[in-house]
């Protein structure tokens, strides 16, 4: 029994890790930019495909960690040039909302007819495991997850440390004192999205050699995504690391006990819980 | 200005109506039926209609809407043997009460929070449908037979495809009726007000929380109708009624018909949902990628909708 | 300025509506054609399996067409995309019977749509073939109008009881996507196995989608010899790759290893087993069968491994495109059928037909049931083997028949 809860509270920390780094660019796109990003799912699926076919032509899927999110980068550059940056300001959510809901099928329809619908996989960087609570555990899925902590902690330098990231903070904070101070604000829109669709990327990439890579493999994570993002409060950085600690623990405590559809649902009753009590969400700022 | 209006719209409502009483009886079986799905959207569409379009709230996740009024009308026929009117007293109680619940309980949350509610609990609401395969048959759904209409000493059966037709559009003609008359009406226009200006509406002594439940059961109803009569139709359901494709269905029908013009909502699904077709025959890779690019289109460049534009070329003609 | 496009945009929309064919005028043919219509899924989850058979369907379609169709008449093929969306087939099965007037159906691997459709088919009185795999689609929840062109999900797992008892183990444990082919494969294995004295020790469901499956294969207890999986394409990936990472070393039944590579199974790619409807090598087809498989395989661009010209989708399955267009052939034929009131004359002749491996029947000879419209054919036991997906060996359909009794007679209606 001990045994089975550590096993699934280890995994349970990974994919929260996992789960905290593609969520934060959901916050950040929204915090920034007022734009419910639902194309995140596509983006972390462009992430994957890119990492597979990095991992197939250059014969190692390390490199990806650099490519995945340099096309990713360009990808959102392209998507916010022609369609987005017209709406960012003064109209209400609704519109950005729906322009991301045409990109959403946009991008998995033509990542359907790029990438074909067979499942691909890759092999594992790590092919190590470890002992752990009677079985084996993947030593692969450790790296994901420190890596995601490191990659948050990198965004948090930049945000605090860098003169980007302070232009960042800036903007959020009141967008036309910014602007009158000299902060460049289009571009800074612009600079939010294209970081909010790499960490999607990134945690495609990340994720891909752990399953496997499909056109439409969006859908697995945008759902747990939204909810950690909401809960967290919109634009709350460190509400959404805790947010998908409790979504991903919760879950994984329960599922040792009960059947694990079951526990998901109830961690999701959770998450809709603390939502109910905390509008605002978990943190106040 | 007021009786301008009213001048030209109530003519060209009955027009249009009595064309939907005569000419279907001469088309083809299949845009018979093609008909009966375009109202059943519209009705769907003017749920989005009223809680957006009228109150001013985003509800992204009408497909709640859409796949209980689905259920509650098919489980009482299915598991209850049920006769199709009893079946749909039962789906509008079921269907009031929750988005009652569901109203109350959201309405007081400011408009980001409120958008954020809807995404999740129709998140929610799908993973329960798809978890639960006893009850909604998940992914591959439940058929059943739809009993006949029964109207005392006689019944119409809805194996005829016209007797499904009249019954849809007489259904779809009251709610439409109903709400547009209520939006008439005092109450219906503070609604309104609730949209143009929730803070003023409040200071002018309304409570907005009030109107927002009103208007969001309404909403709700509406929505939940057109999903038993989409079941009734089809004879069938599944759990793929609550996916969020049907919301973004209705929104992207709602925004290019024209989204506060009730009628917006049926000229919406009727334009899209031929050209959906058409295009998903032609090129099944290319269609969602051109639907995308016409939702994205739509509300950059038209986001008054098709009747929405026309309504302000007249009142430019008009000044 | 915005003003101006809305109205241009809308005067724009709605000109177009203009030039909606709103009936598309028939090409004057000499002979009225025969239009067989197709509920493929080309796009979504199940897009490997949809696009496959309508390739071969169309392929079948051009072979006839060249030796002067059916019964002489030509023949038109028209498909339309299910989308894997039950809702979505079965209004496009409307479509094709009421706007494109379609004389017969096929209907894709989906079983949703298979189960839904069997009441649409008898409505719209238009004999349909199903690729889905349940087995109620010609059981408890078919009817005389609709056939299945395949062995559904129990027959192959009848076929794969008697291997598992001898190679696998005496206990297993079942895990499957939650869904009506998911459960069947594991309810179907519980039973059948059962009666060869492998004990099921347990069983859970995962919803469709999920990513991480390590919480249920935590659960597989010790003294399984092996797990039945009721998964399909990507989820059987992540299934062989993170039970391998886990520890697990015991061997899977998958329930299908359509388009799936080799490689992509990982390290523990040999260990998988799985019992599929045709064998992806043509080596593995037996002798007499063999030639005619080769034969449909160079028609319709298969190679020897049993992979497409764009390396996407595999062969195993896709046959029952190629094969409910013979079916429909060998219907109308047979039984001199020439419009839709000759339909019971249709169904009379393929109740009963019995057919030996041809070009039209390239995966192997078979039986068209009488009462139930199943089709009783070979199974393959297939293996990932050294870089392979290599054939094991094959039941043929003869042995299968008496352990697969059917449940309904649809000749009674």
């Amino acid at each position: 029994m001990i045994d089975a809860i550590g096993l699934s509270l280890v995994n349970a920390a990974v994919w929260a890790c996992i789960i905290a780094m593609v969520s934060l660019g959901l916050t950040l796109i929204y915090g920034q930019l007022n734009i419910i990003n639902i194309a995140h799912g596509a983006m972390y699926a462009i992430g994957a495909i890119t990492a597979f076919y990095v991992a197939d032509f250059l014969g190692s899927w390390t490199y990806s960690l650099l490519i995945s999110p340099l096309i990713m980068a360009i990808i959102a550059i392209i998507i916010y040039i022609s369609s987005l940056r017209f709406r960012i300001v003064g109209y209400p959510v609704a519109v950005t909302l729906i322009i991301s809901y045409g990109l959403m099928f946009i991008l998995e329809q033509l990542t359907l007819l790029i990438f074909g619908g067979a499942p691909r996989n890759i092999s594992n960087p790590l092919p190590y495991q470890i002992g752990l609570f009677g079985r084996t555990y993947s030593v692969y899925r450790i790296f994901a997850a420190i890596f995601s902590l490191a990659t948050i902690g990198a965004l948090l330098a930049f945000l605090g440390k860098t003169k980007l990231g302070l232009w960042i903070r800036a903007t959020n904070q009141d967008h036309d004192t910014a602007s009158a101070m000299g902060v460049p604000v289009p571009f800074v829109y612009m600079l939010t999205y294209v970081l909010g669709s790499i960490l999607a990327a990134l945690g495609g990439a990340l994720v891909a050699p752990m399953t496997s890579i499909t056109h439409n493999m969006g859908h697995e994570i945008v759902i747990d995504a939204f909810i950690v993002v909401i809960v967290a409060g919109f634009g709350s950085i460190p509400g959404t690391i805790l947010s998908a600690l409790i979504l991903s623990l919760s879950n994984g405590l329960f599922s040792v006990f009960i059947n694990p559809v079951l526990a998901k649902g109830i961690s999701l009753a959770i998450m809709v819980g603390i939502l109910y009590r905390r509008p605002e969400g978990i943190m106040r700022y | 200005m007021e009786s301008n209006k009213k001048g030209y719209k109530l003519p060209l409502l009955l027009g249009v109506f009595s064309l939907l009483i005569i000419v279907p009886n001469f088309l083809s079986p299949f845009y018979k039926q093609l008909l009966i799905e375009i109202l059943v959207f519209g009705l769907f569409s003017l749920g989005f209609d009223i809680i957006f379009g009228f109150t001013g709230l985003l509800n992204f996740g009408t497909s709640v809407f859409f796949g209980l009024g689905g259920y509650s009308v098919l489980l009482p026929i299915l598991h209850w043997n049920m006769g199709v009117w009893a079946a749909l007293l039962i789906m509008i109680i079921v269907c009031s009460l929750f988005s009652l619940v569901y109203g109350f309980l959201i309405s007081r949350f400011k408009s980001h929070y409120f958008v954020a509610f809807t995404i999740v609990v129709s998140m929610i609401f799908f993973y329960i449908a798809m978890a639960n395969r006893p009850i909604t048959g998940a992914d591959e759904g439940l058929t059943f037979k739809v009993p006949p209409l029964n109207f005392g000493f006689f019944s119409l059966s809805f194996n005829n495809t016209m007797v499904k037709y009249y019954f849809v559009l007489a259904i779809c003609s009251i709610v439409f009726f109903l709400v547009w008359k209520f939006f008439r009406t005092p109450y219906g226009k503070a609604i309104i007000a609730v949209r143009e200006n929730e803070d003023r509406a409040k200071m002018l002594g309304y409570s907005t929380t009030n109107l927002k439940v009103v208007s969001f059961t309404l909403s709700g109803v509406v929505s939940g109708v057109a999903g038993a009569l989409y079941v009734l139709h089809l004879g069938f359901s599944s759990a793929h009624s609550f996916f969020w494709l049907w919301t973004a269905r209705s929104v992207w029908w709602t925004i290019t018909g024209g989204v506060g013009t009730l009628i917006g909502a049926f000229v919406g699904p009727g334009v899209l949902v031929f050209f959906e077709d058409l295009i998903s025959t032609w090129n099944p890779d290319l269609y969602l990628i051109i639907m995308g690019v016409i939702m994205i289109l739509v509300i950059i460049l038209a986001p008054q909708g098709i009747v929405g534009s026309i309504q302000t070329l007249f009142t430019k003609r008009g000044r | 300025m915005k003003t101006r496009y809305s109205v241009l945009f809308s005067i724009l929309i709605l000109v177009s509506i203009h030039f909606i064919p709103f009936d598309a005028p028939e090409e004057a043919a000499a002979v009225e054609p025969i239009r067989i219509g197709a509920v493929y899924d080309l796009t979504g989850g199940l897009s490997v399996y949809g696009n496959g058979s309508n390739m071969t369907a169309k392929a079948a379609v051009e072979r006839i067409n060249k030796s002067g169709g059916i019964a002489g008449r030509p023949v038109k093929y028209i498909v339309e995309d299910g989308a894997t969306d039950a809702t979505t087939g079965l209004r496009k099965f409307r479509k094709l019977v009421l706007k494109d007037e379609c004389d017969f159906v096929l209907l894709s691997c989906n079983s949703g749509l298979g189960i839904g459709a069997v009441p649409l088919a008898k409505e719209l009185e238009t004999v349909a073939f199903s690729e889905g795999t349940a087995r109620e689609i010609t059981g408890k929840k078919g009817n005389r109008y609709v056939f299945r062109q395949v062995d559904n999900a129990e027959m192959a797992a009848i076929a794969m009881a008697q291997f598992a008892a001898k190679e696998l183990g005496k206990n297993a444990y079942g895990m499957g996507a939650d869904y009506e082919w998911g459960h069947s494969v594991v309810d179907t294995a519980e039973k059948v196995f059962g009666k060869v004295g492998v004990k099921m020790l347990d069983k859970n469901f995962s919803p469709i989608g999920t990513v991480d499956f390590v919480p249920y294969l935590s659960r597989v207890p010790k003294e399984a010899n092996f797990i039945v999986a009721g998964y399909f394409t990507a989820d059987i990936v992540k299934l062989t790759n993170q039970a391998w990472e886990l520890g697990s070393r015991i061997p899977i039944f998958a329930g299908t290893l359509q388009s799936i590579r080799y490689e992509d199974l990982g390290p523990g790619a040999d260990l998988v087993w799985c019992g599929a409807y045709g064998s992806r090598s043509l080596e593995g087809y037996p002798l007499d069968v063999r030639p005619f498989q080769k034969a449909y395989r160079d028609i319709v661009g298969l190679n020897e491994e049993g992979w497409e010209r764009t390396g996407k989708i595999s062969g195993e399955y896709i046959w029952m495109g190629w094969e409910g267009v013979s079916w429909i052939k060998k219907g109308v034929e047979d039984s001199g059928w020439k419009s839709k009131r000759d339909n019971l004359k249709f169904m009379k002749a393929l109740e009963g037909a019995k057919v030996k491996a041809s070009l039209e029947f390239p995966s192997g000879g078979k039986i068209m049931r009488a009462e139930d419209h199943q089709v009783i054919a070979d199974v393959y036991v297939i293996k990932a083997e050294k870089g392979k997906i290599v054939t094991k060996a094959c039941m043929r359909g003869e042995e299968i028949l008496p352990l697969y009794p059917p449940n309904v007679d649809f000749r009674k209606e």
